[in-house]
């Protein structure tokens, strides 16, 4: 069960065959209704697509590998303990940073952290408990830290390269997440499917992901910084 | 099915790249604008955990220049926001001037990149 072999069953007609197709369905639902809001209201904003484009851009596309991952994570439901921490801890922590990066490079450490801190909790917690309270717990406690981390990492970078340090902030947590995927292939080459997930699980969170985002980052709440 | 996948490997990556064109632009951070005719000077200088702009009144539409005091900025503080005319500079010893016209009345904040040192200034 190589890397070779984990990329050869993205074309399988199992579960890792629908990874490539969630993360086309969520980008796709992702930059139509961003589309839709802009052409409604957006475009009124001043400077909306310098100030929040960069931002949005990413943010939209580490939606659609976080809920990739998760998507292969409810497949199979029930893991060892120790995958199961592995997961929470990924997937709270990656889904904690990423979001508390953007929105803090727009909005501030402090909306940047809460809103971080909200998405890691919620999706590690969620995402942990395939191997009951332990993982739930590491999902817990990877998404608080990773909230955190990202909004103040936003703020540290502010003079410095924030644009280029969001793009290898993106690429790094591509790539855990894409090795917590050749984990869960690996885990599972036993075991059967245990529940499957429609279009419609991608398109809601999706949304729900993104129309958050969009609202924090262009109405929501800012601090001192921003203002 | 490895068609199917193609297919949607493709949608996908033309997905990025059209987004990408349009939604990624130029940055907006500046570090100023250089300044003609009449300039107002000020110096910067931290004491007690506070910027001192000194004065800390300029007029609206004159050129500002900041003259920052190295030797009495610890720390972050060299690292400065005024977030409302978009100035994000860290000055050093090298380079300690921060440039920029104030367009807009009002009091406005000067702080570090981490908010901890903080400042106001005013327009008028």
């Amino acid at each position: 069960m190589s890397f070779k072999d984990f990329v050869k069953s993205l074309n399988n007609d199992k579960v890792e065959g629908e990874l490539v197709k969630t993360i086309f369905v969520s980008l796709a639902t992702s930059f139509v209704i961003l589309g839709i809001l802009y052409f409604l209201m957006l475009r009124s904003v001043e400077n909306f697509i310098p100030k929040y484009g960069f931002y949005l851009f990413f943010a939209v596309l580490s939606y659609s590998l976080i809920l990739l991952s998760v998507k292969h994570v409810r497949a199979y439901r029930e893991f060892p303990c120790m995958s199961g921490m592995l997961i929470g801890m990924t997937i709270g922590m990656i889904s904690g940073f990423l979001p508390g990066f953007f929105i803090g490079a727009t909005n501030g450490m402090f909306w940047g952290s809460v809103v971080g801190m909200s998405f890691g909790i919620l999706f590690g917690t969620w995402n942990g408990k395939c191997c009951g309270v332990m993982g739930a717990i590491e999902g817990m406690t990877a998404g608080f830290m990773g909230g955190l981390m990202g909004g103040m990492t936003a703020i540290m970078m502010l003079n410095d390269s924030l644009r280029a340090a969001a793009v290898v902030v993106f690429m790094v947590s591509g790539f855990i997440l894409l090795g917590l995927n050749y984990m869960i292939y690996t885990e599972t080459r036993e075991m059967e499917r245990k529940h499957k997930d429609g279009e419609f699980f991608t398109i809601f969170w999706s949304l729900i992901l993104t129309i958050i985002t969009i609202w924090f980052m262009v109405f929501g709440p800012r601090s001192p910084l921003f203002q | 099915m490895t068609y199917k996948n193609l297919f949607f490997g493709v949608l996908t990556l033309a997905i990025i790249v059209v987004a990408g064109i349009f939604l990624i632009q130029g940055g907006n951070t500046t570090s100023g604008e250089n300044p003609s005719g009449n300039v107002q000077i000020a110096k910067l200088s931290v004491e007690g955990g506070r910027y001192i702009l000194s004065p800390s009144e300029f007029k609206k539409n004159v050129p500002v220049r900041i003259e920052a005091d190295i030797s009495k900025m610890p720390g972050c503080s060299k690292s400065i926001v005024i977030s409302a005319f978009n100035i994000r500079k860290v000055v050093s010893a090298a380079d300690n001037l921060i440039e920029f016209t104030p367009t807009k009345t009002g009091t406005f904040n000067i702080a570090c990149s981490m908010n901890m040192y903080r400042g106001t200034f005013t327009v008028v």
